[in-house]
């Protein structure tokens, strides 16, 4: 016993003189492990210079520096991040690690990982850095970010550990060292010098400018969040990818059910025609189970077992149907054919009548839809379209998603007592505007307060943060009803103001259209800069007030039509139309793919003599081609003002809107 | 000794195999302790010991994005105070509080422009103080691990140690940075970190190395030319004991440290034999319009159509670029331009002729042959 308390107490106090002075030590043995782990990595770590091309990007101005790429092979391939090629500059030059400057040429770019592989012609063999397993990497372990902005000669250095692994669904891995421009394109290495991944900035959730942007997740610069995508991966795909053909994310072409993709299921709801799901034979109502093996439970699970496949990966997909279970090898593709929303050619009433049971009343049927043509009338309840049933509005849009125009579709309605249950081929989306006849009231309830007041009484709304003014107009008075809204983008100053408001005074009653009329924060008018105000601005008003996302519309002449563009486009899920007065697309603005969930309707108006209208009448083009139903108004006179815009022009805005909600 | 290890504990040979191990392990750490006795033997001590030299100083502004804080460090036993040079300082009503509490006004002895420091003082009377020894500045290397402590946000009120936060010197480099759209004035080397130490309120704070010896003093915020992002930098202490000593005696000192000078007889794209593009946009190309033949750059193959990109490795984006730069090289110096052509990018390496030949030309054209 004694012997045994003896030896507890050396160990302890060996125990305890290596904890001090490891305490004592590690401090410099790790700082000396850093700078022979830098030494190691740095020949292989290169300065980019770019010549020429853009000098913003979106809102964002590129700073001209220097930045970084990595040397994969020796005969002079280098990687680097999507991020230093955003400006698309017309040259590259690679300074080598002997210190000549040398002409890159950009081979192809991985637009899943946000990487570009560049291939510089050196007449010596280049360093090529050590890669770690990507199996081996861990959380905890020291990881080492090189950037090569600052000096041409010594690599900058900044210190962390690897901070998680498999982030982004399975493409990056996390860090907690400094990483920005700094060192975007420079690598991530271990204690021993050798390549964790690649350092690119990348946005944790689908980002406003899509996840493809070149410039999302920047603003994590120097956080303490970092991604690296593992060389490993990036050496794996290098014989694919020197063929020159960019790698694009595969796509299945399905459109899932919305919600916390955490809790749902992958159930489908639409499928792309001509897509590798359409090819397999899926239908809505499928349910994927499982993905090379794996099984999936959830959409944020089979997400992580597709986000990180390529277009032309291929993979063995299983879902369910019914009973049954059917296994299809399926060969990702890139790019999908335009979405488009399918059309019946029903108006819906946007309140339930009392004492009604569940579905959606027929406000008015479309002339010569499908609807029409299968002789649907107003006052019928649409009980059921497909295989879903339709309790609610929402129901029915959905619903709706899973169809294509042109594909059939049953449906069922009550009249009275009866069931009628039709067959229909649907349409697409129309892009005509209603004649006011078919447009009767789409509320049961009556307004408690039928007269309008003159002047309308506008009532100012505060934004924290934010100078600019903001005006509204509500709908109703009571504040349960859900309106539409018409966020009116307004040059001039709170005069105008007033008068827009005292023009809309009647048609937002009868229609039920709360408007929104926000100035710009600038003296100089509307510019990009707006956008997050304009974002704060929506999310205050969805806060404060009952609103229809599908009936929202943002509006704005010129420079603010631009602007109303590059807000709807953006936030699709929250506007569903937009309508632009002399005004075409933003020049720098990549117009995003139509998506099943979120619907937008497009107005073009155009005055005569405008100077953009070859570009108007171009964009038309692109918008419906991309598949948003865009409709187009001529004006009898030029207008120079909003508030300029005539009555007539005013009740065919407001026609257009009140078709929003078209199911 | 591990014998009376063995007959004390007479134990079997896994223990001891145990305890031969974590001896022996000790030992050799005892001894590179030893060597090492000063590294940071405790860094709770080195970061007490330090933060004791730190200031927080109370002053003008309190609005929004304009904080009436910042940090300083003492320079001197007797109460010198180095800061940042900023709309804080800019009261009579100047506060600064010590590591333990005490509470002085301070007193603006002078500043310098370029490298935004102020010196203040202190009225205190006994010669006590803890202080950082400009002199004994040390400097560091890429990828050593520094302390940067300050009162960045104000999180340290009265006797409370300011904050210490720590990383790696990322890279010692130019200052290459702008405030708004205006460039700093400062443009010598600094420490560029790895660690967010440049916040509201850390402007004047201390950059030391685990040994607690001074090697910087924080900057004010800046973003960085090169990336656009937010810069976090420290001014190298090592050159300051001159500076500080330079400002209490009154002196004037220059408005820009590190700009380049430039030449007192420039060299021009004319004096090489060749003409850029008229200069009619805000960022005109700088294409070779035209090459004189016979000239040094018609010798070295420049043609017209070429498109310089870097003059000496410094890239070149406009016609004024390339005159700015040609400004900062004498006459006569050798330059090496870079030019694309067709994609390809190539090296030139060109010097004026003999000014004699240029006189000759100048004399022949004012009399005529």
């Amino acid at each position: 016993m004694r012997f045994r308390v003896v030896f507890f107490l050396i160990i302890a106090l060996g125990c305890f003189s290596i904890a001090n002075a490891e305490r004592a030590d590690l401090g410099l043995l790790e700082e000396q492990a850093f700078q022979a782990a830098v030494e190691r990595a740095a020949t292989s770590v290169v300065q980019i210079r770019t010549v020429g091309g853009l000098d913003r990007v979106g809102k964002t101005v590129i700073a001209q520096g220097p930045t970084t790429g990595l040397i994969i092979s020796a005969d002079g391939y280098i990687v680097s991040s999507a991020f230093n090629f955003a400006q698309q500059p017309t040259s590259i030059l690679v300074q080598t690690p002997s210190g000549k400057q040398v002409p890159a040429k950009l081979v192809a770019r991985d637009k899943n990982r946000m990487l570009v592989l560049l291939k510089v012609d050196s007449d010596v063999p280049l360093t090529v850095p050590e890669t770690v397993p990507t199996g081996e990497i861990h959380v905890g372990q020291w990881a080492i970010a090189l950037g090569r902005t600052f000096q041409a000669d010594r690599v900058g250095v900044s210190v962390g550990i690897v901070s998680a692994l498999n982030r982004m669904f399975g493409r990056v891995i996390q860090t907690d060292a400094s990483v920005s421009v700094a060192n975007y394109g420079g690598p991530l290495i271990d204690l021993h010098g050798r390549v964790l991944g690649v350092l690119v900035p990348m946005a944790p959730q689908q980002s406003a400018g899509g996840e493809q942007n070149e410039l999302a997740g920047t603003e994590f610069y120097d956080s303490g969040i970092g991604f690296a995508v593992p060389l490993e991966h990036v050496l794996g795909v290098l014989q694919r990818w020197r063929q020159g053909e960019d790698l694009l994310p595969g796509k299945l072409g399905v459109g899932l059910k919305q919600g916390n993709a955490h809790l749902q299921s992958p159930r489908i709801t639409s499928v792309w025609p001509g897509s590798p799901a359409a090819t397999a034979g899926w239908q809505p109502g499928d349910v994927i189970v499982a993905v090379d093996g794996h099984a999936v439970g959830t959409q944020a699970q089979l997400r992580f077992q597709v986000k990180p496949l390529y277009a032309g990966d291929r993979v063995a997909v299983r879902i369910r149907r019914g009973e049954q279970e059917i296994e299809s090898q399926i060969t990702l593709a890139g790019e999908l054919g335009a979405y488009r929303h399918a059309f019946l050619g029903l108006l819906p009433m946007r309140d339930a009548s009392r004492g009604e049971e569940k579905g959606v009343t027929v406000r008015s049927v479309w002339p010569d839809s499908p609807a029409a043509k299968a002789g649907v009338r107003s006052g019928d309840v649409l009980k059921k379209i497909g295989e879903t049933e339709v309790h609610s509005l929402g129901d029915a849009f959905e619903a709706m998603e899973s169809f294509q125009p042109n594909s059939t579709a049953k449906f069922v309605v009550r009249r009275e007592k009866r069931k009628i249950s039709r067959t229909v081929k649907l349409g697409a989306l129309p892009e005509e505007i209603l004649l006011r006849e078919f447009l009767p009231r789409a509320f049961h309830v009556e307004d408690s307060q039928p007269t309008d007041q003159h002047p309308a009484e506008l009532v100012p709304l505060k934004l924290p943060e934010f100078s600019a003014e903001v005006w509204f107009l509500s709908a109703f008075d009571e504040k349960d009803r859900r309106a539409g809204l018409l966020l009116w983008l307004a040059e001039q100053g709170s005069e105008e103001a007033q008068q827009l408001a005292d023009a809309w005074q009647t048609i937002r009653r009868r229609d039920g259209v709360t408007l929104l009329i926000a100035h710009p924060q600038s003296e100089a008018g509307f510019s990009a800069d707006d956008l997050e105000y304009l974002e704060t601005l929506l999310r205050t008003a969805r806060q404060r007030m009952r609103i229809d996302p599908r009936r929202s519309a943002v509006a704005g002449r010129g420079k603010a039509g631009q602007l109303a563009f590059a807000l709807a486009l953006r936030r699709k899920n929250k506007i569903g139309g937009v309508i632009s007065i002399d005004a075409p697309l933003p020049r720098a603005l990549k117009l995003p793919a139509n998506l099943p969930g979120n619907r937008l309707a497009v107005l073009v108006i155009e005055s005569p003599g405008s100077s953009f209208a070859p570009l108007i009448h171009k964009n038309i083009e692109q918008l419906r081609e991309a598949g948003y139903p865009t409709s187009w108004l001529q004006l009898p006179a030029a207008v120079h003002e909003d508030t300029e815009l005539d009555g007539l022009a005013r009740e065919s805005i407001a026609r257009w809107f009140d078709g929003l909600d078209k199911l | 000794m591990i014998c009376e290890i063995y007959k004390l504990l007479r134990c079997n040979r896994r223990m001891l195999a145990h305890c031969v191990r974590f001896h022996i392990a000790s030992c050799v750490l005892f001894t590179f302790l030893a060597a090492n006795a000063t590294w940071g033997a405790n860094l709770q001590q080195t970061i007490r010991e330090a933060q004791a030299k730190v200031v927080k100083i109370y002053g003008a502004g309190g609005l929004r994005g304009m904080e009436a804080y910042q940090t300083g460090i003492l320079i001197s036993p007797s109460g010198d105070v180095l800061t940042a040079l900023s709309y804080v300082l800019d009261t009579d009503d100047l506060t600064v509080i010590l590591d333990d509490g005490r509470k002085w006004q301070a007193e603006l002895l002078g500043s310098d422009p370029a490298r935004e420091l102020a010196v203040l003082h202190l009225a205190v009377e006994e010669q006590s103080l803890n202080y950082f020894d400009l002199q004994e500045a040390v400097e560091v290397e890429v990828g050593q691990r520094v302390l940067a402590l300050s009162n960045l946000y104000g999180i340290a009120t009265g006797e409370e140690p300011v904050s210490v936060l720590q990383g790696v010197v990322t890279a010692e480099a130019p200052l290459d940075a702008r405030r708004g759209s205006e460039r700093s004035r400062y443009r010598d080397s600094v420490y560029i970190l790895d660690v967010v130490a440049n916040n509201p309120g850390a402007a004047g704070g201390a950059l030391v190395d685990w040994q607690g010896r001074l090697v910087g003093v924080l900057g004010k915020e800046l973003r960085s030319r090169m990336t656009g992002t937010w810069l976090n930098y420290a001014l190298p202490a090592k050159d300051l004991a001159q500076v500080v000593d330079d400002i209490k005696a009154g002196k004037e000192l220059q408005q820009v440290v590190g700009e380049r000078v430039a030449a007192e007889e420039s060299l021009s794209a004319e004096s090489l034999g060749f003409q850029l593009v008229p200069d009619v946009l805000p960022r005109t190309p700088p294409y070779i319009d035209s090459v004189r033949p016979d000239s040094p750059a018609d010798r070295a193959g420049l043609r017209t159509d070429d498109l310089i990109v870097f003059v000496d490795r410094e890239p070149i984006a406009s016609c004024k670029a390339f005159h700015r730069a040609f400004g900062f090289r004498e006459f006569d110096e050798l330059v090496s331009l870079s030019i694309l052509r067709d994609g390809a990018l190539l090296e030139f390496h060109l010097q004026a002729e003999e000014v004699q030949a240029v006189v000759d030309d100048e004399g022949e054209a004012g009399t005529g042959p």
